[in-house]
C-alpha cells in the first residue's frame, strides 16, 4: 500500500485569508510539509485550522499566498485548480459519507466517475485491496447508516485513499467518536501513516493526537502561526504561555522569583522551589515571569522545597481526584490524588521538572527569595474560596 | 496497478481562473433574467412610456401616471383591489392564525384535516372555486334551488367577495403561523413559568411576541395573493361588475380597444403596491429569526382538547364553507341538467361528463393542450428549481443575492402582470427579425408557466438541499468529480424525493394556469382554464363544471401517480437509517 513514488511535498506560502468584509482568519502561513510525512496543525476552534485545510483541498481561494504540491500552483490569490483536479485525498469531520451510496460505492467513486475513472475490473481490485487493508471485509454491501462509528471513520479513510492521492488531509477525523475508541482509532491512524508514507496535513484541537500522528506540529493561534516544531519540542519547549497551556501544561501560575542555574529554571513560589525547563521569554510576549504546570507532574507530599497551599476544591472523577490547591498569591494549581481533600486543607506539592515549563525576566539567583513565607490567603481570596466549595 | 497511478488533470501549471460554479451561477441568472427581469422591467417601462419598441411612435411620457386620478375605470381598479386584499388580509389572516393556534395548542380528531386542507385550497386554482362561489349564491344557484336560500346580495357586494376571498387565501396565513407553531420550543413557555409567570403572562410576553412576525408575514402574503389575483374577476366577471387591477389589466390587453398604456400603467401600480407589501413581508420575517430552528425546539404534540368534538365541529364547518361549498357546488352542476333544477333525481346526468369526453369535444382537446404545457414547465422548472438551489446553497456565486431576489419576484408578481410582460417582450420587432417570435406560439405558455412555477419549486428544493452538508459534495469533488458529476451522482439521489414533489406540484398547478392561457395562448390554441371559463361565460355550467371536475381528478391522478413512480425509482437510492 505504501506508494512513496506518488507523493509530492507541501509549499504554503504566505498564505492568508479572509471572509468576505470580516476580519482576517489566516494570517502569512509559512511552512513546507517534506513528502512522506505528517504535520498537524493544532490550535482551539475558530483558530483558522479548519480554512487552512479548505485552502490546501481547493474549497476556498485564498486572499493572498499561494499552495504548491510538488512544483505544481495549486491556488494563489483569486485563482484555484478545482478540487478535483488535484489529486488530494481528505477525511471529513463528519466523514461525510454519502448516505445513498453502499461501502464499496464509497470507496469506489472515484475510480469510476470523474477524472480518476478506471475499468470496472481495476476498481473492482483496488477496492477489494483498501477494503482489506482498513478491516472492512464484509461491510461492502452496507450503508453507512448501517456502520458504527469507526467502521464509518475507515471507509472514509478508504475512500481517501482510492485514487491514490499525493497527499492526505485530515479534517479533525476523530472527534466524533467517543473517547475509548478515539484512543483506539489514534493508534491505527498514526501506524497507518506510517505505513502510507504519503504527505499528510492533520488539523485537530486535541494535542494528543498531534504529538501522537505528527512528524511536525503547527500550532495556530488566531489565524497565526506561533510555533512549528516537532511533537517532542512543542511539548518540552513550548514558544509561549499559549502554547504550553494547549500542550496541557494548565495551571498557570506568578512566581516570586525565576532565576537559570545550571542550564535549568528555578523558581521560588510559595514557600518552596521547583525546577523545570526555561523556556526564554514568551514569544505571544510580556516579559513577566510565569510557570506552567503539567497536572500529571504535581503530587502531593512533604519535602525541603515542597510548595505549600491550600486546597480550594475536590472533586471525584473515578480513579482519581482532581484538586485544586491555592499557592497564596502564586495562583492555583490542578493536580491528580488518590485521596480526598477537603475545602481548607493545607498541602504540601512537589513538582517533576518534566511537568513545569517557564518564561520571562530571570534574576541571576533567586537568593532571599528562597526563604520560606508564611502563606496565608488575604480576606479576597478567602472569600473567592468560598465560592469553590 | 499501474493504471491507477495516472497524474490528475492534465499538465496545467496555473491555476484556473473561472470556476464551475460560477459559470452554472452565470448561466442561471442569465435564464433567470429572460424569464422573469427583463418582462417586469417591460412592464414597468411601458407604464411610462407606452409603445416602447412595440411602436414606432413611443415616446416618454410619465404624465400617464397621474392619469389614475382622473380616469373612473383606473381608479375604480385601484380602490377595488386595495379594499379586496385589505378586507381579506384581516379575514383571512384571523381565520388562518386562529385555525394554526387550535391545530397547535390542543388535539382533537381531524385536527390533520386542517394541514390538508389548507394545502388542497392552495394548490386549487382560484377561478374553479370562485365559479363554485358564483353558482352556489347567484339568484338561479344551488343555494335557492337546494336550500331556498337567496344570498346573492350577500354575496355579490364587496363585503361578500371579501369573505370569499378570505376563505379561499387563508391558508397562506395558516401555514406560516402554523411554521413557527410547529417548532414552538416548549421549553421558553416552560421558563417563563418557571420564573412565576401565570399562563395569560406567558401568551402576551413570550407567546405573542414570538409569533407576531409569522402572523405578520401571512398576512401579507394573503393581501399580495390576493391583490394579484385574476381568478375570482374573471369567474365573477358575468355575474356582478367589480374591476379590479388584474382584470382591467387583462381587459386592456385581451379586449378592443387595446391599450398597453393602460396595461403598462395599472401593472406599474399593482407591482409597487406589492414590492411596498413585500418590504413589510421582508421586515416580519427578519424579526422573526429568533433561532426557532434551534437544535433544541423540536415539534411538539399537543395536549388533548378539553372539548374535543366541539372543535371538530368548527374544524368540519370550516372545511365544508371553504372546501366543501364550492367544490361541492361544482359538483351538483356537472350532474345537473339545469341549475335551477336542484337535486332531485330528474334532474340527475351524466350528459356533460360524455359531452366532455365526447370525442372532438374543445375540452378535451384543451386538456390535452395545457396538460403538455404543464408538462414541459414542469420539467423546465424542476431543473431550473435545482439548479438554482444550488447556486443559492452550495456556492458563493458573487451576484447570488441577484438570484434569489428573481425568485421572491416571481413569487410576488401577479401571473397577469407577468404574462403583460411576455407579451410586451417577445412582441417586440427586434426578436422577430431574429427568428425569436415566440409570440403567438404554444412554447411561450411553456416559459410562463416556469416562471410562474419557479419560486414554489425553489422552495420545495431549497429545503431539502439545505439538509445536505456541504461535506458531501466536497468528497466527491476531492475524489475527482467535476461539478455535474457531484450534481448528478450525490446530491440529486440525495434530494430526490423533493425533485418530484416540486415535478408533481408545477404539472397540478400548470395545468390550471388562468392567467397565462388567458393573455398567451394563441387563438387556435385551445386550453383547458380558457374553455371552461368561455363555456360558463356562455352559461353552459354544467358542461364547464365537468371539465373543471374530470381535470381536477385527472391532475390528483397524475400527481399520485408521479409521486409513487418517482418513489419507485427511487426506492432503491434513498439512504434507509440515519444521515451521517
Amino acid at each position: 500500500m505504501t506508494d512513496q513514488r506518488h507523493t509530492a511535498p507541501l509549499l504554503l506560502r504566505g498564505l492568508g485569508m479572509r471572509y468576505g468584509g470580516g476580519p482576517r482568519v489566516l494570517h502569512g502561513i509559512d511552512t513546507e510539509v517534506a513528502a512522506g510525512s505528517t504535520l498537524a496543525v493544532l490550535g482551539p476552534s475558530g483558530c483558522g485550522k479548519s480554512t487552512l485545510l479548505r485552502l490546501v483541498a481547493g474549497l476556498e481561494l485564498p486572499g493572498e499566498g499561494e499552495v504548491l504540491l510538488g512544483d505544481r500552483v495549486l491556488s494563489d490569490p483569486g485563482a484555484a485548480v478545482p478540487p478535483e483536479l488535484r489529486g488530494m485525498g481528505m477525511v471529513f469531520q463528519d466523514y461525510a459519507l454519502w448516505p445513498h451510496l453502499r461501502v464499496r460505492d464509497v470507496i469506489g467513486y472515484g475510480l469510476r466517475h470523474g477524472v480518476h475513472r478506471t475499468t470496472a475490473a481495476e476498481r473492482g481490485s483496488r477496492v477489494a485491496e483498501l477494503v482489506e487493508f482498513l478491516h472492512l471485509e464484509g461491510l461492502e454491501d452496507r450503508r453507512p447508516a448501517e456502520l458504527s462509528g469507526g467502521q464509518q471513520q475507515r471507509v472514509a479513510i478508504a475512500r481517501a485513499l482510492a485514487t491514490r492521492p499525493r497527499l492526505l488531509l485530515f479534517d479533525e477525523p476523530l472527534s466524533n467518536l467517543d473517547s475509548q475508541l478515539r484512543g483506539e482509532m489514534r493508534e491505527e491512524l498514526a501506524v497507518l501513516l506510517r505505513r502510507l508514507g504519503t504527505t499528510a496535513l492533520y488539523v485537530t484541537h486535541d494535542v494528543s493526537e498531534a504529538l501522537a500522528l505528527a512528524d511536525r506540529v503547527l500550532v495556530l493561534h488566531e489565524g497565526r502561526a506561533v510555533q512549528e516544531a516537532p511533537p517532542e519540542e512543542v511539548f518540552g519547549r513550548p514558544a509561549s504561555g499559549w502554547v504550553a497551556s494547549l500542550a496541557g501544561f494548565s495551571s498557570r501560575i506568578a512566581p516570586d522569583a525565576l532565576a537559570v542555574e545550571d542550564g535549568r529554571g528555578v523558581a521560588a513560589v510559595a514557600g518552596g522551589r521547583l525546577v523545570g525547563r526555561y523556556c526564554g521569554e514568551d514569544a505571544a510576549g510580556g516579559s513577566e515571569a510565569a510557570v506552567y504546570l503539567h497536572p500529571d507532574a504535581v503530587r502531593l507530599g512533604e519535602g525541603p522545597e515542597a510548595l505549600r497551599g491550600t486546597v480550594v476544591s475536590s472533586v471525584f472523577e473515578g480513579r482519581h481526584h482532581r484538586l485544586r490547591v491555592r499557592l497564596g498569591a502564586a495562583g492555583t494549581v490542578l493536580l491528580h490524588s488518590a485521596s480526598p481533600h477537603r475545602p481548607g486543607d493545607a498541602v504540601s506539592l512537589s513538582v517533576a521538572a518534566d511537568g513545569a515549563v517557564m518564561f520571562g525576566r530571570t534574576q541571576t539567583s533567586l537568593g532571599s527569595t528562597r526563604a520560606a513565607q508564611k502563606q496565608t490567603p488575604g480576606p479576597q481570596e478567602r472569600h473567592r474560596d468560598a465560592l469553590h466549595r | 496497478m499501474a493504471a491507477l497511478l495516472h497524474r490528475p488533470g492534465g499538465a496545467s501549471r496555473r491555476p484556473r481562473r473561472t470556476a464551475p460554479e460560477n459559470i452554472l451561477g452565470w448561466l442561471v441568472l442569465a435564464v433567470l433574467s429572460v424569464l422573469v427581469g427583463l418582462p417586469l422591467l417591460l412592464v414597468l417601462a411601458q407604464g411610462v412610456a407606452p409603445g416602447l419598441g412595440l411602436a414606432p411612435d413611443w415616446s416618454l411620457r410619465p404624465e400617464l401616471l397621474g392619469e389614475i386620478l382622473r380616469r373612473p375605470l383606473w381608479q375604480a381598479s385601484l380602490v377595488n383591489s386595495l379594499t379586496l386584499a385589505t378586507g381579506a388580509m384581516v379575514l383571512g389572516g384571523v381565520l388562518g392564525t386562529g385555525l394554526a393556534l387550535l391545530r397547535h395548542t390542543v388535539s382533537f380528531p381531524g385536527a390533520r384535516l386542517l394541514d390538508a386542507a389548507a394545502w388542497a385550497l392552495l394548490v386549487s386554482p382560484s377561478f374553479v372555486l370562485a365559479q363554485g362561489w358564483v353558482l352556489f349564491a347567484s339568484p338561479s344557484g344551488v343555494a335557492v334551488s337546494t336550500l331556498g336560500l337567496d344570498v346573492s346580495h350577500l354575496v355579490f357586494s364587496p363585503g361578500g367577495l371579501i369573505v370569499i376571498m378570505g376563505l379561499i387565501k387563508y391558508p397562506f396565513a395558516y401555514l406560516a403561523a402554523s411554521a413557527a407553531l410547529h417548532w414552538d420550543d416548549g421549553s421558553y413557555r416552560q421558563a417563563a413559568a418557571l420564573s412565576g409567570a401565570r399562563p395569560w403572562t406567558v401568551l402576551r410576553t413570550v407567546r405573542v411576541p414570538l409569533l407576531t412576525p409569522a402572523v405578520v408575514s401571512g398576512a401579507v402574503l394573503v393581501f399580495v395573493d390576493v391583490l394579484g389575483d385574476f381568478g375570482l374577476p374573471a369567474a365573477l366577471s358575468a355575474a356582478y361588475h367589480y374591476p379590479t387591477l388584474p382584470y382591467s389589466i387583462y381587459a386592456s390587453v385581451r379586449q378592443s380597444p387595446v391599450s398597453f398604456a393602460l396595461g403598462g400603467v395599472l401593472s406599474f401600480y399593482l407591482v409597487l403596491i406589492i414590492a411596498a407589501a413585500l418590504l413589510v413581508y421582508f421586515r416580519a420575517l427578519r424579526s422573526s429569526r429568533y433561532d426557532f430552528l434551534t437544535g433544541r425546539a423540536r415539534r411538539t404534540e399537543p395536549p388533548p382538547a378539553r372539548w374535543p368534538w366541539l372543535w371538530s365541529g368548527v374544524t368540519g364547518l370550516v372545511l365544508l364553507v371553504a372546501f366543501g361549498l364550492p367544490l361541492g357546488t361544482s359538483l351538483q352542476v356537472s350532474l345537473s341538467r339545469t341549475l335551477h333544477g336542484g337535486p332531485v333525481p330528474g334532474n340527475l346526468t351524466l350528459e356533460h361528463y360524455a359531452e366532455v369526453l365526447s370525442s372532438g369535444s374543445r375540452m378535451l382537446e384543451g386538456m390535452g393542450h395545457s396538460l403538455s404545457v404543464a408538462l414541459g414547465a414542469a420539467v423546465l422548472t424542476t431543473v431550473l428549481g435545482f439548479l438554482v438551489g444550488v447556486v443559492l446553497t452550495f456556492t458563493r456565486f458573487r451576484a447570488r443575492f441577484l438570484i434569489d431576489m428573481a425568485g421572491t419576484v416571481a413569487l410576488a408578481v401577479p401571473g397577469i402582470v407577468l404574462a403583460v410582460g411576455y407579451i410586451f417582450l417577445w412582441n417586440q420587432p427586434v426578436l422577430a427579425s431574429a427568428g425569436l417570435a415566440l409570440y403567438g406560439q404554444p412554447v411561450l405558455l411553456v416559459l410562463a408557466g416556469t416562471a410562474a412555477a419557479l419560486p414554489v419549486a425553489v422552495r420545495l428544493q431549497l429545503g431539502a438541499l439545505a439538509q445536505v452538508p456541504d461535506s458531501l459534495l466536497s468528497a466527491a469533488g476531492l475524489s475527482g468529480a467535476r461539478l455535474a458529476t457531484r450534481l448528478r451522482t450525490v446530491l440529486v439521489p440525495l434530494v430526490a424525493p423533493a425533485l418530484v414533489s416540486a415535478f408533481a406540484a408545477v404539472l397540478a398547478s400548470g395545468i390550471f394556469d388562468l392567467a397565462a392561457a388567458t393573455m398567451l395562448a394563441p387563438p387556435s390554441y385551445t386550453t383547458l382554464p380558457v374553455e371552461i371559463l368561455l363555456e360558463y361565460d356562455r352559461g353552459r355550467y354544467g358542461y364547464a363544471t365537468a371539465g373543471a371536475v374530470l381535470s381536477s381528478l385527472l391532475v390528483l391522478a397524475l400527481a399520485a401517480a408521479s409521486t409513487i413512480l418517482g418513489r419507485r425509482l427511487l426506492g432503491g437510492a434513498q439512504p434507509s437509517g440515519r444521515r451521517t
